[in-house]
């Protein structure tokens, strides 16, 4: 065989196999394609069955086969992120068989089924059935298993599970937005259960605990946070007097003022923002010699207190400060 | 206002409408259906419902303009409009009252206390 024949055999061979790739990719969309208007079809037939279930009316599902099965669960996921109180509670009913499965899929040795099977159970479990074994998932060595199984733990209201939601966060393990959002959608339950932890051992849990209870928690919970301004870890100090100024804990202030001569500038910087928070004016000239003498960050801080405070009397009295110069025109820009 | 009270539900997201039409509808309201703030602000001058159930992000028009609109014309400024969103914030229940909505309901919501509030807002008419 010359050379130019082994070209053509080439070229010929090559066109043979794009031809198979693309024969095989035009099948598998077409495959994908009728499954989901099978799926769709399903779907629209299921829906005036579920719609009347979901609202508490006598209905029955006809026998199901997979393609109905799944449209089902479609279904009943989608309604349930959008319902609350009894509606909620029909659809995890309705959906109990479809998710008996799931929590073997935990242990699937794949992570995107595990993560799949942490979903469903959020969107159809059962808080007090399904809490264990979701929480069990939040030490899951993939991410997206443990963000699943906190967002489901949030959207069951999972109140058993915020220690160990909180210690995750206070160890890094999964994001803090994830765990402050599903402590938040738990609501105001979750709240007793952080308080417990502000007495945690280890600083970092007590640090994530104070700054969740500044995001669940209400003016009452101050006193328990009161107690941790004196905290020996500075980065417990800080996230307390945050949480105090955000809950609007006025009971606060005097221990807060007290807090303008912690030895760290960080911590300084944490109490000048919460009183600013709180209203209080009387440190004025403290928070007026923090903007001008203090280190960076607490002087920022306090020259921020001052323009909240009062954007008049530091336009008038402190403007010369350069930090509080630029507050005032952070502040003119918003 | 015939004897069969007319909701007008404005929502782009398909699911939030069936939901709200059948409860509604089991409740003997009549609905007539939007898919966005334009199309509900048509069918709200056109049909004068007796309630409008709007939600806030939507496209071409959102709910807070939505409100504003029907509130700024005569024709149709006695509709009473009930916000219902996945907006939480407290700004987002302030604004959506001074751009005139007599209600705000967060999304997750209930069926039947989203009813309980159309009939009181029917009632305050």
């Amino acid at each position: 065989m010359n050379l130019t024949e082994l070209v053509v055999a080439a070229t010929v061979v090559l066109a043979a196999v794009n031809l198979l790739v693309a024969l095989v990719l035009t099948l598998r969309r077409l495959r994908v394609r009728r499954r989901e208007a099978a799926l769709e079809r399903a779907e629209r037939d299921l829906k005036p069955i579920v719609l009347a279930l979901v609202d508490g009316e006598e209905a029955t599902l006809p026998p199901l086969d997979d393609t109905s099965r799944e449209a089902l669960a479609r279904l009943l996921q989608r309604y349930a992120r959008l319902l609350r109180g009894e509606a909620r509670e029909r659809i995890a009913r309705a959906g109990r068989e479809l998710i008996s499965q799931e929590v073997a899929k935990l242990r699937d040795r794949r992570a995107w089924r595990r993560a799949v099977a942490a979903t469903l159970l959020g969107d159809l479990g059962d808080r007090h059935t399904h809490w264990r074994p979701l929480v069990a998932a939040l030490g899951d060595r993939s991410p997206e298993v443990r963000m699943a199984a906190l967002r489901s733990l949030g959207r069951l209201g999972a109140v058993e599970a915020v220690p160990r939601i909180v210690r995750l966060m206070a160890l890094g393990r999964v994001p803090r937005a994830l765990a402050a959002e599903a402590l938040m959608t738990i609501g105001s339950p979750a709240a007793q259960w952080v308080t417990r932890l502000l007495r945690a051992e280890e600083p970092e849990v007590r640090a994530a605990a104070a700054e969740l209870l500044g995001l669940v928690g209400a003016p009452a919970h101050g006193r328990h946070l009161i107690d941790l301004l004196d905290d020996p870890d500075p980065e417990v100090r800080v996230k307390a007097a945050r949480a105090l100024g955000r809950l609007g804990a006025g009971a606060a202030v005097p221990a807060l003022r007290r807090l303008l001569d912690d030895p760290i500038p960080y911590v300084r910087g944490a109490a000048a923002r919460s009183l600013a928070a709180l209203g209080d004016r009387s440190p004025w000239g403290r928070l007026v010699t923090m903007a001008a003498e203090d280190s960076y960050d607490a002087a920022r801080a306090a020259a921020e207190a001052l323009v909240t405070l009062d954007e008049v009397r530091a336009e008038k009295e402190c403007a010369r400060i350069p930090h509080v110069a630029e507050a005032l025109d952070l502040e003119a820009l918003r | 206002m015939s004897d069969t009270p007319t909701v007008l539900v404005a929502d782009d997201d398909r699911d939030i409408l069936d939901i709200v039409t059948f409860r509604l509808e089991r409740s003997g309201f009549k609905v007539i259906r939007a898919s966005d703030g334009r199309e509900a602000h048509e069918l709200a001058v056109k049909h004068r419902p007796d309630v409008v159930v709007t939600d806030v992000m939507m496209p071409h028009m959102d709910g807070y303009e939505l409100a504003k609109a029907l509130r700024s014309d005569p024709a149709t400024s006695h509709i009473p409009v009930i916000v219902l969103t996945a907006l939480s914030q407290e700004e987002d229940a302030a604004r959506a009252f001074e751009s005139g909505a007599v209600d705000f309901v967060r999304k997750p919501f209930s069926p039947l206390e989203l009813k309980a509030r159309v009939q009181a807002a029917l009632q305050r008419r």
